[in-house]
């Protein structure tokens, strides 16, 4: 197995926990607030599930910067230019400030949540993206911004199937 | 580009992105609602100071001439022209991290305990290392997009 598909693998389980990771935030989250309020056992749920999705998004972090070495080792710096690429990088970084922002309660819960899950699914689709030709990066982020319009929309509609109404500040 | 010049790269440039690392769960910390010790800032602040200490000194001594260009490297031509402000702003943001960063550790031992009862204090601590975590990922991020 060469070094490549090695840092693909590791890459590949962070996403994994992270995507994984912020699926079952929401589904958990959701479970927890159809009687209106997270209990404490629930809440150790959340709190385990965030844990994965952080180790996650470090084991991604540490990985991806792997795969941007090798690639300047063996003298692929034309792919730093991708702007797929970088539009990669911005999501992780919304990702990443959203995650502080959830933390700071800065951001409602029943915002940050889907924000964070379709952020993630989003890299995740971009990672698969980057083998083929190269997207401008404009119009990688108006897909995201769709995307977050549709998801928020989907699951603000599961919550009022389920009977869910969030608390906002 | 030979095996040790590879490794010292590598180690340089994970050594800044666990700073940012870090900083940032030294941030989360700060920013949680269910208050941290002092113990736990401690160390975050410390692992944040000594991995910047590291990297800067990795950088700084071991690879220098590497980051100066002499040992080739391929980039598009406007990156090549601004080379000298990249290695400018490497040069400069490495001591400031370090400054930030041992500015946090004396604050974290000392003041660590009023952090959950004095806003004033945890302000100042959020915005100070939100600056190094900042920092430390351009650090990371010019250690490997521009030789």
């Amino acid at each position: 197995m060469d070094s490549l598909t090695f840092l693909i693998i590791l890459h590949l389980i962070g996403t994994v926990l992270g995507v994984g990771g912020a699926t079952f935030i929401e589904i958990f989250l959701n479970k927890a607030l159809r009687d209106g309020e997270v209990d404490p056992i629930e809440g150790s749920f959340l709190r385990t599930t965030f844990t994965v999705v952080r180790i996650g998004l470090i084991i991604s972090i540490f990985t991806g910067f792997a795969l941007l070495l090798l690639y300047r080792f063996e003298g692929q710096e034309f792919r730093f230019y991708d702007p797929t690429l970088w539009a990669k990088f911005t999501l992780i970084g919304v990702i990443v400030v959203n995650a502080l922002l959830l933390q700071a309660h800065k951001i409602p819960i029943w915002l940050g949540s889907p924000l964070s899950l379709v952020s993630w699914y989003t890299v995740m689709i971009i990672g698969v993206l980057l083998r083929g030709p190269s997207i401008p990066y404009l119009e990688v982020m108006l897909y995201y911004v769709i995307a977050l319009v549709f998801g928020g929309l989907l699951l603000e509609g599961i919550r009022r199937q389920l009977g869910i109404k969030p608390k906002h500040k | 580009m030979t095996l040790s010049l590879i490794l010292l790269i590598t180690v340089h440039v994970f050594l800044a992105l666990a700073a940012a690392v870090f900083f940032y769960g030294l941030l989360l910390k700060l920013l949680s609602k269910k208050g941290a010790s002092r113990k736990s800032l401690i160390v975050y602040a410390l692992l944040g100071f000594v991995t910047s200490g590291l990297a800067w000194f990795t950088g700084g001594v071991s690879l220098s001439d590497y980051y100066k260009g002499l040992f080739g490297f391929v980039t598009g031509e406007s990156v090549t022209a601004l080379m000298p402000l990249f290695a400018g702003a490497r040069s400069l943001l490495f001591p400031i991290l370090m400054l930030v960063a041992l500015v946090v550790l004396i604050t974290v031992w000392f003041k660590g305990g009023e952090v959950n009862e004095n806003s004033k204090v945890k302000a100042v601590l959020v915005m100070l290392v939100a600056t190094a975590a900042m920092m430390a990922t351009v650090l990371s991020f010019l250690g490997v997009l521009v030789p």
